[in-house]
């Protein structure tokens, strides 16, 4: 009897390094299919209309018009980067750019761990960071030109190591 | 910042859903244990073994306390790497029972003190893009960690890289592992530019200049001399396949693979024709049979173990392991071949495969350059090893002493492999809270 009792157990310790292998297994494919990016942007766009309040501003980063085909924004106009700076056509966003080539909600920039990061939100026409379109968040660095349809924005850091040229 | 908290509830994995099935998978790993703890206790293997069942139960909870310290302190790093890496342990630890109780009680304060390295990697460094910026200093740290065994250390089985502290010995070298690859990851971004698209032309190939390759040849040249020095093939090994890993991650050049390959190869010839150890290791890969007497004797032994097993193993303690020389610590996966089958080998290889899957899955996850590199490193830092021993005891490659991560007995690899997964999942963290 305790032989049998043994033999069965011995045969349950392989069974169950397998049943626990299965489970993960079974977890990680739920995890691949994982649709969390889509629902993500629904309610992230709620959130926003909360514009960053002023004390916020000022960590030694604007954004700085450059070239731009709107009488709104001229040359020269200087926006602080703050903690977040939200870019598009909707009258709630902190740099406003009324026109038809930007989405509603255009893009943001917004600052994570000492480090400004450009993000496009989906918009239709795209984000251009010098040029060139970005599809994730990206990293920016001094004298980077953001580009928004026919707007260009450079983004301007003062003490900071970080270069465009780098 | 309300949009954090909604975001959270749409993703399965993370967060607290993820910490709560981390604790479900733990507590499974913990019932496969207590199996394997019950059948050393009721002495299936040997005589009973009283102290398996409450050792047993101290290593579960302590994998639990760890998961539900995360869970307290809101820590979002993956939660499959800590179920997995319990899978490993448990079974290392059943093994290494009924292998050599003694071994077992001391892996038993190694893996304790594994898992304090682990919460404290994981405490200190979540921020750990700061390590970027001291890559000198880890350089010369490692340099110096090759270089002290050499004039204070022991030799064991063959390799002279241990140091000896009294109480118990480490292994520097395997620490500096994980060095190297925080040093290779941020000085390949510095330098990725240049490296990839070189600045000077020979022949064809556009070839960078000098000061940006200088820097890695000589601290590759001084680690290889090092570790073929204290006769350590299978660390320079590993190092060496990591290294052109990430270069090649981080400069898509296959011009770089294929001439670490040829360099390996040339180095390889060398080390034949110059060191006995590394010949009579070749020869006895191509036919352990005939030396069956002596240097043939250890992979020989392993075959027999294997080919005893067949599928579903001889049955837990009912193999005959001891007859394999070093069987706690190289030769672990031959043991587990034996009394497992085929089967319980497969597991633990698909483990292995699961575990560098979510590491790749961290480092595309991540949004960062330096993050992304560190964890293509550490995780093929970890495959390398767990492919080099295991085709090493199979005989499919030429044999070079190193341990089966998280399974083989030894404090400092356990200890080392503990910090990797903390780096690892600190990069996870990162990814997921982001935004």
């Amino acid at each position: 009897m305790f032989a049998i009792f043994v033999m069965v157990l011995r045969y349950l310790f392989l069974l169950l390094l397998f049943l626990s292998i299965f489970k993960l297994i079974k977890w990680m494919i739920g995890d691949l299919q994982e649709v969390a990016p889509q629902n993500l942007k629904e309610n992230r766009i709620v959130d926003y209309h909360v514009k960053p309040s002023p004390h916020e501003t000022g960590d030694g980063a604007e954004l700085v018009v450059v070239k731009s085909l709107l009488s709104e924004l001229k040359p020269g106009d200087t926006f602080a980067a703050g903690q977040e700076v939200l870019l598009g056509r909707d009258s709630l966003c902190s740099i406003n750019i009324a026109a038809a080539f930007a989405s509603a909600m255009h893009a943001r920039i917004y600052l994570k761990d000492g480090q400004y990061w450009l993000e496009d939100l989906d918009s239709t026409n795209g984000t251009f960071l010098n040029e060139i379109p970005i599809d994730k968040s990206i990293v920016l660095a001094n004298g980077d030109k953001i580009r928004i349809g026919g707007v260009i924005f450079q983004f301007v850091r003062w003490g900071h190591e970080v270069d465009a040229s780098n | 910042m309300i949009s954090i908290n909604n975001s959270k509830k749409n993703s399965s994995m993370q967060g607290k859903t993820g910490r709560h099935l981390e604790l479900k998978l733990i507590l499974m790993t913990g019932v496969y244990m207590m199996t394997g703890m019950l059948l050393l206790h009721l002495g299936a293997a040997g005589s009973p073994e009283p102290r398996a069942l409450l050792i047993g139960l101290a290593t579960v909870a302590a994998f639990l306390l760890v998961s539900f310290y995360w869970s307290l302190t809101g820590y979002h790093g993956d939660c499959l790497l800590l179920p997995i890496t319990a899978l490993l342990c448990s079974t290392g630890l059943v093994f290494l029972f009924r292998l050599d109780p003694a071994y077992a009680v001391r892996q038993f304060v190694w893996l304790l003190a594994g898992l304090v390295a682990l919460v404290l990697t994981t405490r200190q460094f979540v921020n750990f893009r700061f390590l970027s910026d001291y890559k000198y200093i880890y350089a010369l740290v490692g340099l110096i960690a090759l270089v002290l065994p050499v004039f204070f250390g022991s030799e064991q089985g063959g390799a002279k890289s241990w140091l000896d502290l009294g109480l118990f010995s480490l292994q520097p070298s395997e620490f500096v592992k994980i060095l190297v690859v925080l040093f290779l990851a941020s000085f390949l971004i510095e330098n990725k530019a240049v490296l990839s698209a070189g600045t000077r032309n020979l022949g064809c190939l556009s070839l960078p200049g000098p000061q940006e390759w200088g820097p890695l040849a000589v601290m590759w040249g001084i680690s290889l001399l090092l570790l073929v020095f204290q006769k350590d093939l299978g660390a320079a090994l590993i190092y060496f396949s990591t290294f052109l890993t990430m270069v090649y991650v981080a400069t898509s050049r296959i011009f770089y693979v294929l001439f670490g390959l040829g360099l390996f190869i040339a180095g390889a010839g060398v080390c034949f024709y110059l060191f006995d150890h590394v010949r009579s290791r070749v020869e006895t890969w191509l036919n352990p049979w005939q030396y069956i007497e002596n240097t043939g004797y250890q992979v020989s032994q392993s075959l027999f173990a294997i080919n005893s097993g067949g599928i579903l193993g001889t049955g837990f303690g009912q193999g005959y392991p001891e007859y394999i020389p070093a069987v706690h610590t190289d030769f672990i996966f031959s043991a587990i071949c034996e009394e497992m089958g085929l089967l319980g080998g497969t597991g633990i290889i698909i483990l292995f495969m699961i575990y560098v899957f979510r590491g790749i899955k961290i480092a595309l996850k991540t949004k960062d350059e330096f993050a992304a590199l560190a964890a293509s490193g550490l995780t093929a830092l970890l495959a390398i090893q767990a492919f080099i021993i295991i085709s090493g005891v199979t005989k499919l490659l030429p044999l070079t002493g190193i341990t089966l991560p998280y399974i083989s007995y030894g404090g400092s690899s356990l200890v080392a492999n503990f910090i990797l997964l903390g780096f690892l999942l600190n990069i996870s963290h990162e990814a997921y809270i982001d935004i």
